[in-house]
């Protein structure tokens, strides 16, 4: 198989991630912030230093402010949901996630909340005036991608956060394509809430994420057991206990952590230029096949590692299917990201999305091509 | 003289300021509160053997709110 669906996961996943994954079901097996004995605290220490590390790759506002979530999308929602009160208004953009999206179209169904979308364009200036224009007396907050999942758009968040706050908005970022690909600094770019994904640039395994923040006052998604204040029934109000009710998926930061530390090892200005030179290569060759169509502006310098291409009018899925059964594995359809197909004209087909990884080699580039060439070819369209 | 441990608000709290202790020259280490009241605390405590006021000062200058202080008896 060759794998560049490396936007959905990553995958492989470093032999460093797979043996701390492992090593956790051993050697940091005891329950964290419950117990007092030594194996308790070894747990603990490990999680700690996890929260750490996150704090200091993002920049952020301090390891208590560093919380453990299941994946992007439950950060997204404790922060959004945690926020958000009766007649807010939000501004979100044109390519959010329906991670994003969900949440917030099931308040506003509710008539909690009203929301507006600013269209992301080519052009970052038209960009900018969109996202103003799109505010309310009554926005409180925007929340904005911090790279398309389905067309690789790098937003200009730093433009953007101070536009926010000059306005009194807070301004959070969905991390879910952008954590571990290209920097991201919240406190130079004015980031107020950042959410992650564990297992995608970060490298680590499935099924954690994390919520970092300010000191904002987030109303707990869910409620339960933190190991402290235990004769208080109102959920304790320190953070990240907070946000943290249960028990913690320990073998899942023991493989984030040791991803992460593969990220900062490589560098993430070096992951992002080796994969940008194999999309670059990628794009160059799909440009060369007659009814391809691919979706990135020429203009545009900077884009995030993946590339978004159709093959005339046959569907996204079909053609992923299609290079699946050559052993090719990339997704097709939509991306879970409605309103971004809808402002870019790709909602009949969606697209066929190709994500690799630093490790994506030039063979598996030729054979890629050749493929789609093929297709292209032989199918009667 | 009896022991002392500094209580505070989470267990990441506690772990914070056991570092920055650590890193400014105090021997602390983090262990279980062991007469916590009901209403308090992460239940655990930051045990600083040659506490001194200073080592609070330390501890409110890098945002960590201390909670009370615990008389550690004869458990460690």
């Amino acid at each position: 198989m060759i794998y560049l669906d490396n936007a959905a996961t990553s995958y492989p996943k470093p032999i460093s991630v797979i043996n701390a994954v492992k090593n956790a079901m051993v050697c940091y097996g005891a329950n964290p912030g419950r117990s007092g004995h030594d194996f308790s605290v070894k747990t603990a220490n490990v999680v700690y230093e996890t929260r750490s590390a996150l704090n200091d790759f993002f920049n952020g506002y301090g390891a208590e402010y560093v919380s453990f979530t299941q994946n992007c999308t439950q950060a997204l929602n404790t922060a959004v949901k945690g926020f958000l009160k009766k007649g807010d208004h939000i501004v979100i953009s044109s390519l959010e996630h329906n991670s994003v999206v969900r949440p917030l179209e099931t308040l506003k169904v509710q008539g909690i909340i009203d929301y507006s979308v600013f269209d992301v364009v080519s052009e970052k200036e038209i960009t900018i005036e969109n996202f103003k224009t799109a505010f309310t007396p009554e926005t409180r907050l925007c929340v904005v991608t911090s790279v398309s999942n389905v067309f690789g758009d790098i937003l200009p968040l730093k433009e953007l956060s101070e536009i926010a706050h000059s306005k009194g908005a807070l301004f959070f970022v969905d991390g879910a394509q952008g954590a571990g690909v290209i920097p991201l600094d919240m406190k130079k770019q004015g980031i107020d809430c950042l959410c992650v994904p564990g297992h995608k640039g970060l490298m680590g395994p499935m099924g954690i994420g994390a919520l970092l923040h300010k000191n904002i006052d987030f109303e707990p998604l869910v409620c339960g057991g933190t190991g402290s204040e235990s004769f208080n029934l109102i959920q304790p109000r320190d953070y990240p206990e907070r946000l943290e009710s249960g028990t913690l998926n320990v073998p899942g930061i023991c493989g984030l952590k040791q991803g992460l530390k593969l990220v900062e090892t490589k560098g993430t200005e070096n992951i992002f230029k080796t994969e940008t030179e194999i999309c670059d290569e990628i794009a160059f060759g799909l440009e060369q096949i007659e009814k391809v169509t691919i979706y990135r502006n020429k203009f545009v310098k900077r884009y995030a590692p993946l590339i978004s291409f159709n093959v005339k009018n046959l569907h996204s899925e079909t053609v992923a299917a299609m290079l699946n059964k050559s052993g090719i594995a990339v997704r097709g359809g939509y991306h879970c990201a409605p309103i971004a197909h809808i402002t870019r004209g790709t909602k009949t087909t969606g697209t066929v999305r190709i994500s690799p990884s630093f490790s994506t080699c030039k063979k598996d580039i030729n054979i890629l091509l050749n493929l789609v060439r093929k297709i292209a070819i032989k199918e009667n369209i | 003289m009896s022991k002392k441990g500094i209580k505070v608000g989470s267990l990441t709290y506690a772990m914070k300021g056991r570092d920055i202790l650590y890193k400014n020259g105090y021997k602390a280490y983090l262990t279980r509160n062991p007469h916590p009241f009901e209403d308090e605390g992460c239940g655990y405590v930051i045990y600083v053997s040659n506490i001194d006021k200073k080592c609070f000062d330390i501890l409110k200058r890098n945002g960590i709110t201390v909670k009370g202080v615990v008389d550690m008896g004869d458990v460690l």
